[in-house]
């Protein structure tokens, strides 16, 4: 049984919308122009991609309070503009909500413990409401009116890719007729010193897939896709984008926090995608890369990709527009993978200059015009979870 | 194709793990902590330096789950928690939220992740396939099992490790108390949902469960329902308690009551369908926390098993097949399982 794609949206540093994301990526402008110093003023010096929008604007937009955490404000933005572009009744049918996030109202704990730390009889108790990844989810199923199922997934920086596998395996087994299913991620001052301990970040712009590369830089956002069943494909029930036609999951097992340098999860995960989806590795038009600019993913990811793809196939990380938005990033990745598809047109990498001589994969530098049929969406977490997904015509 | 339990492992407020007990652990108190083996003889002393209290527990009881179902090969690790890493969590939040003393564990950051059980348990093994974690308040665990019937019913794999894990600390049981969630007086864990009020008692547990597709000399029981469900109707409801009574003849329940009045009026409408049934309130036993289903599940397990102590009294004598609820208002998840 086969699972399409009728809708989805995207709110990231780029800017809020399928269009306005699209727009920047056709145009080489990045959205990492904010400084982490932001969140939190110790953190001097270090770029990320912020959304361009305050709390309150993105709560009086759809008409929810401003105390919600950020995560769920960027997901129900998202979300609302995906269910919009389906053009879906989701009410009518069995329909579920599969979120992902990494942080979830971290943003407002963080206030709480400001105060907490001091005295743990102060911190104001509404900023932890909404603490767990499931409260911030269920804030969202409550407002776009789901009615069967609501989940969250949290498996790091995989995760919105895992919620888009859950989804799909939930309406193949005739669970649900519709599945949104993605993630969202706030930038916090969590993850942004969690990271920084780990010496994973880059001073300046990330240079994703490049020799020179030293780190990534952190962003924040939301990116969901409507899944459907093929009968709601058949019976007129909604757009259509195009096809989910594969996807994995599988464990690199090497160790918590890097991949294996010869990249043995990456490409057993792009295998076995290639596998559900009967394609050659010939046929795969482009890849998304998760190309998070560290020295240890875009190694291993590009050896992976060279001993199944070869060298020449189009591939780059739009992480280098975006920053890296943690639970987000299969999400919005999915959305801009999809997009790639369905305009036709190659993504760039920015910043490329020097070939990692491991690999000499040369990733796409400028946006390029081209009929594709099958995009390759790459996810790798903390953890070794290794996800990749398949989207083509059909 | 049936889908059965070949090993189960449970570390909670009772004695779960070595299943030394004769009778229920009768606390005093508004918090029930875990009893704990000693770890040396289950992780290398190594390891165990750069590991919370969470992570040993998670570990721990997924290996002894899949040591009592013969040791098989493992085709993924499905895992569920509420709250995650909370001491993690709460180690890195302090350090960062202090101005004078911003020395931050990256250990702790990295240990603070969801996942951060289900990989451990899969570098460990060397299982390379399929890994998911989720954390969805109540049904967490519930979701875990879902995501492993999926996977056992498209023969992604033949047996996997399914379990759940939260944890009590410090910082968050002084947050529940400021929250009003803990009973402010003191009463016997085997009379919360007696003596109903303000108020439950907080848990923790890990447990562990090795779901398999593969009937073998390990089994101990065969999952029958499993169902979760957002917001159903009324009509729904009642159709689900219908099926659960058609399909488990002599059974006996599992309900997740806490003996909070506001958050136990939520069991009503099932209590009152199957009030001729025996139903146990578990959260006796093992506290409140998201996964605490998970404890039900094995504790259901244990009674298929011939183990009831725990449940007395028990009300009937010949079941052979348990059916545990658990609701939190807009989610209701039911499972069964019956006798191999």
């Amino acid at each position: 049984m086969a699972v399409f794609v009728a809708g989805m949206g995207v709110i990231t540093g780029l800017g809020m919308g399928v269009d306005e994301n699209f727009s920047k990526l056709s145009s080489c402008l990045h959205g990492i122009n904010n400084y982490a110093s932001e969140i939190d003023p110790f953190l001097e010096g270090i770029p990320v991609a912020k959304i361009k929008k305050t709390n309150t604007e993105l709560a009086e937009k759809y008409g929810v309070s401003h105390n919600w955490p950020l995560t769920a404000l960027l997901s129900l933005v998202a979300v609302q503009e995906a269910l919009a572009s389906a053009n879906i009744d989701i009410s009518a049918h069995k329909s579920g909500f599969i979120s992902a996030t990494t942080v979830g109202g971290m943003d407002l704990t963080e206030e709480f413990f400001k105060k907490y730390i001091f005295d743990n009889q102060k911190g104001n108790k509404k900023l932890i409401r909404n603490h767990s990844c499931g409260s911030v989810t269920d804030l969202v199923a409550s407002a776009i009116g789901v009615n069967s199922y609501v989940n969250t997934i949290n498996t790091a920086c995989s995760s919105s890719a895992n919620s888009i596998i859950l989804a799909a395996r939930l309406i193949e087994n005739g669970m649900l007729d519709i599945a949104i299913a993605g993630g969202a991620d706030a930038l916090t001052a969590f993850t942004l010193n969690g990271f920084n301990t780990l010496q994973l970040l880059d001073n300046d712009l990330c240079l994703s897939f490049d020799a020179r590369r030293k780190g990534l830089n952190m962003g924040e956002g939301a990116g969901y896709i409507v899944l459907v069943s093929e009968k709601m494909i058949q019976e007129h029930k909604c757009n259509k984008l195009c096809k989910l036609s594969g996807f994995s999951n599988t464990t690199d097992a090497f160790h918590q926090t890097a991949l294996s340098p010869t990249g043995d999860g990456p490409f057993r995960s792009m295998d076995q995608a290639l596998k559900m989806a009967q394609l050659l590795p010939g046929q795969i038009s482009y890849i998304n890369l998760h190309g998070t600019a560290t020295p240890n993913n875009d190694l291993a990811e590009g050896s992976a990709i060279v001993s199944l793809f070869g060298k020449d196939i189009p591939v780059s990380s739009t992480k280098s527009f975006t920053g890296h938005t943690l639970g987000a990033s299969g999400g919005v990745e999915a959305v801009f993978s999809i997009l790639s598809l369905t305009r036709n047109q190659l993504l760039p990498n920015l910043r490329f200059q020097e070939v990692m001589p491991e690999t000499n994969l040369k990733p796409i530098i400028f946006p390029e015009s081209k009929t594709l049929n099958h995009v390759l969406s790459n996810s790798f977490g903390f953890g070794g979870n290794c996800s990749s997904l398949i989207f083509s015509k059909y | 194709m049936g889908i059965y339990i070949n090993g189960s492992s449970c570390i909670s407020a009772q004695r779960s793990f070595d299943g030394n007990y004769s009778a229920p652990e009768e606390y005093f108190s508004s918090v029930l902590s875990c009893i704990e083996p000693d770890y040396k003889a289950y992780i290398d002393a190594k390891l165990m330096r750069r590991m919370g209290r969470l992570l040993k527990m998670g570990m721990t009881t997924a290996l002894e789950a899949r040591k009592k179902a013969g040791t098989p090969v493992i085709d993924g690790i499905i895992s569920g928690t509420g709250l995650g890493c909370v001491e993690d969590t709460g180690t890195f939040l302090n350090r960062m939220s202090n101005p004078a003393n911003r020395i931050m564990n990256p250990t702790a950051f990295i240990n603070s992740t969801h996942n951060t059980v289900g990989s451990l348990i899969a570098i460990h093994l060397g299982n390379k396939g399929y890994n998911s974690t989720y954390s969805h308040l109540d049904v967490s665990f519930e979701n875990a099992l879902l995501d492993a019937v999926i996977a056992l019913k498209h023969q992604q794999g033949k047996n996997f490790l399914t379990g759940a894990f939260d944890e009590l600390t410090p910082d968050l049981i002084n947050i529940y108390k400021r929250l009003n969630y803990l009973r402010k007086q003191e009463v016997s864990n085997l009379k919360l949902t007696s003596e109903k009020s303000e108020g439950t008692i907080a848990g923790e547990a890990s447990a562990f469960f090795v779901v398999s597709s593969e009937k073998s000399a390990s089994s101990i029981a065969e999952l029958q329902n499993l169902n979760i469900l957002y917001k159903p109707s009324k009509a729904i409801l009642e159709k689900t308690f219908e099926e659960l009574k058609t399909a488990n003849k002599n059974f006996f329940i599992l309900s997740g009551q806490c003996g909070d009045n506001t958050y136990d009026s939520a069991y009503s409408y099932f209590e009152e369908y199957f009030k001729s049934s025996f139903i146990f309130h578990y959260k006796k036993l093992c506290g409140s926390f998201p996964v605490a289903s998970s404890f039900a599940f094995w504790l259901a397990l244990e009674a298929l098993s011939g183990n009831v102590a725990l449940v007395k009294p028990l009300h009937i004598t010949d079941f052979n097949s348990v059916i545990i609820y658990n609701t939190n208002k807009d989610y209701h998840s039911f499972i069964s399982i019956k006798k191999c």
